[in-house]
């Protein structure tokens, strides 16, 4: 043993001592440079290797095409989605007698369409105090209510974040069942530089097929001479497509790490399932369930009880002359907006809450993110029922009698989606920093599992 | 060239797989590991490739201990699995380049690669087929022409006569002979006494993590290996 570990030592001084008297100052810095171009090569042949097996796998070559299909039909079906919505918006368009508050859609709801059909309904205001609210805007497909609807967003969120974990959930159990792993790390190859490659490789092999898909789809909707996609617009879509990377990238590490804990591309595979679906589906209906449970909110009809119940209280003391028609109608007004205040306040409530805790899952943050990003989410639709109830105030205040009759011509409603300044400032950042913390968070364990992989 | 210093290893189940084990092997010389399943042959070859680190003791392979240098010691070792499986989608050539380049052998030409397969027996054509259409021994005999790429001064198989037909498994011995003469270092784990009389310049007999004996050429040349392996298993038990 002491002759073994004397010669090591040496071998490594005989080492330094050679190249020191050569180049003596040189010496570390060519040592060096010559260890990080070997590591180069080896990542990029790991890289390409992982390329190449997937190219070659049935599993990627089943996955490239479902994901192909499904993202060009998305695209078109949700582009005729838009174009009958916008038509219905355009027959809906207030005249200037009336005091209707309506939104175009907007294109990017082919991608995300959230919440746009809750948007895109009109309001109008019936007397000076009340707003009736016209049908969601069914431009399209009654189905759709049957179904979720297949925009871009849902195949991301769902489908291709299957598709993530079935790429990675035997990236690394899978070698080593084959014994590659072995073979690979009989070389003097370091191990980050293995993981760090196979998850360069097979993301990027993932991914290509699908940004060259959602590329041509966004050039088919640009090209359109329907659809206005100002530059604005576009730019939106591109952090959409980038949001949808980051978001895809912690599906693939998730898998990865799977695929590093076990030792079985069989119970990886059913690992991976479950994981998923607990992801995808568990965490962000329990979350939305639980909030439920935890903040009391009235349903539509007990507000419309309550209501009524304002309605006859009110007109009762007029008919008994307590109160006169102008502060009976003031009196109803006033409480009217206490009411609505009050569902507003307890609504939100809940919705921060049942943002909060479904924050947990990734979908639902990648969700929000996208949705708020390109105008179709909880954000705008706050903002837009705040700048409805602005409208209807302006409309009272300006526009009726002294009866509360709403008389000559009105202002026109006018509404701005949120800039993406606006978005980014309001939860945004905190959901993108989020989805990146799952990302860091799941790459980094499944390093540190692959350090420790017992590859036996 | 690969030396194995008082080399224990102690499971955390507390199953003991190796046990103060010690031996080296020149350069130019075949030592086969003999022994029954759990004898511990597998977790020697583990421990040389840094899968496993040792309890105590060392494995070096050219002066490098391979537990605390062991990225310097896997620049001169080849390993040789007993079911060479590779890339299936891959052709040879592919499985080659790859793996060679992961040994640090960049910029290998046509020539290198049709000479490796002639040295292992393997026809030039089979380097544009697919491994998943390759026979055992034909896969076998690429895991070799992959170590013959690297070319390092010590290799390690690991049963790699385990399954094949008898025709493949002469011609593997052919291979091993070639690269005796080459003045590589071999060690190779078997259950196979047959072969292991044939091709060994050494045997090590192990039982239960020990080394119970180690038996030269001439000690077995003319006499039945299998009757000293018998021999060595029923002391080892009686001691």
């Amino acid at each position: 043993m002491n002759d073994a570990a004397a010669s090591c030592v040496v071998r490594k001084n005989f080492d330094k001592e050679e190249y020191g008297v050569i180049f003596p100052v040189l010496n570390h810095r060519m040592l060096s440079s010559k260890k990080v171009l070997g590591r180069k090569t080896m990542l990029k042949s790991i890289i390409r290797k992982e390329v190449l097996i997937n190219l070659f796998s049935y599993k990627c070559s089943i996955i490239i095409i479902l994901s192909t299909i499904l993202v060009f039909a998305s695209i078109f079906v949700m582009y005729r989605d838009y174009c009958l919505a916008l038509e219905n918006y355009k027959i809906l368009q207030p005249k200037s007698n009336e005091a209707i508050a309506i939104i175009p859609p907007t294109p990017l709801s082919i991608f995300a369409k959230g919440l746009d059909e809750n948007l895109c309904r009109s309001y109008e205001v019936v007397s000076a105090g009340q707003i009736r609210m016209g049908s969601k805007q069914q431009s399209v497909n009654n189905l759709f209510r049957l179904f979720t609807t297949p925009d871009l967003l849902y195949i991301v969120k769902v489908i291709m974040s299957l598709c993530a974990m079935l790429f990675a959930f035997d990236i690394v159990s899978g070698e080593k069942e084959v014994g590659t792993l072995r073979l690979s790390l009989s070389n003097n190859m370091k191990r980050p530089v293995l993981i760090v490659g196979k998850w360069i490789g097979g993301f990027t092999s993932f991914i290509l097929p699908f940004f060259i898909a959602v590329l041509f789809g966004s050039i088919f909707v640009t090209l359109s001479p329907i659809v206005d996609m100002s530059p604005y617009n576009l730019l939106k879509l591109g952090l959409f497509v980038l949001n949808s990377v980051i978001y895809l990238a912690i599906f693939f590490s998730l898998g990865l790490l799977i695929s590093c804990l076990t030792h079985q591309s069989s119970s990886s595979l059913v690992i991976s399932l479950f994981v998923w679906a607990m992801l995808v589906f568990l965490i962000p209906n329990l979350g939305n369930i639980l909030a439920r449970q935890l903040v009391e909110i009235p349903t539509v009809q007990q507000l419309e009880d309550k209501r009524s119940q304002i309605w006859i209280r009110e007109t009762v003391e007029l008919g008994k002359g307590i109160i006169d028609f102008k502060t009976r109608q003031e009196r109803i007004n006033s409480q009217n907006d206490k009411l609505i205040a009050d569902y507003r306040n307890r609504f939100d409530r809940l919705v921060r809450l049942s943002q909060n805790i479904t924050r947990f899952s990734p979908a639902a943050t990648y969700t929000y993110l996208t949705t708020n990003l390109m105008g179709t989410g909880i954000l705008d639709e706050h903002r837009l029922k705040r700048a409805v109830l602005q409208y209807k105030d302006l409309i009272r205040d300006n526009s009726s009698d002294s009866d509360g009759n709403l008389v000559g011509n009105f202002t026109p409603f006018s509404f701005q989606r949120s800039s993406i300044k606006e978005i980014l400032s309001v939860g945004g950042l905190s959901n993108l920093a989020i989805l990146i913390f799952f990302d860091i968070l799941f790459f980094v364990s499944a390093y540190a599992a692959f350090l420790r992989y017992d590859v036996r | 060239m690969i030396e194995i210093y008082e080399l224990t290893k102690r499971y955390e189940d507390g199953v003991l797989a190796l046990d103060h084990v010690s031996y080296s092997i020149e350069p130019g010389e075949i030592f086969c590991l003999l022994g029954a399943n759990g004898a511990g042959k597998t977790t020697t070859i583990n421990i040389l490739l840094d899968f496993i680190p040792p309890t105590s003791g060392s494995a070096t392979i050219n002066g490098y201990d391979c537990n605390k240098f062991p990225l310097e010691a896997k620049k001169y070792v080849s390993y040789v699995s007993e079911n060479v499986q590779l890339y299936g989608m891959f052709t040879a050539r592919q499985n080659l380049a790859f793996f060679a380049e992961l040994a640090g052998k960049t910029g290998l030409k046509k020539k290198d690669y049709d000479d490796v397969m002639r040295t292992v027996g393997l026809p030039e054509k089979a380097l544009r087929m697919r491994l998943k259409n390759f026979s055992k021994g034909m896969r076998q005999k690429l895991g070799i022409a992959i170590a013959l790429l690297k070319d390092p001064p010590a290799i390690l198989m690991d049963e790699p006569t385990s399954g094949l037909d008898p025709t493949s498994a002469h011609e593997f011995l052919e291979q091993l002979r070639r690269l005796r003469e080459r003045g590589k270092a071999i060690l190779m784990t078997t259950h196979d006494i047959f072969r292991a009389k044939i091709i060994a310049d050494r045997v090590g007999i192990m039982k239960q993590g020990r080394l119970v004996a180690i038996r030269k050429r001439q000690d077995f040349k003319h006499a039945d290996l299998e009757e000293i392996y018998m021999y060595e298993m029923q002391t080892a038990e009686t001691a």
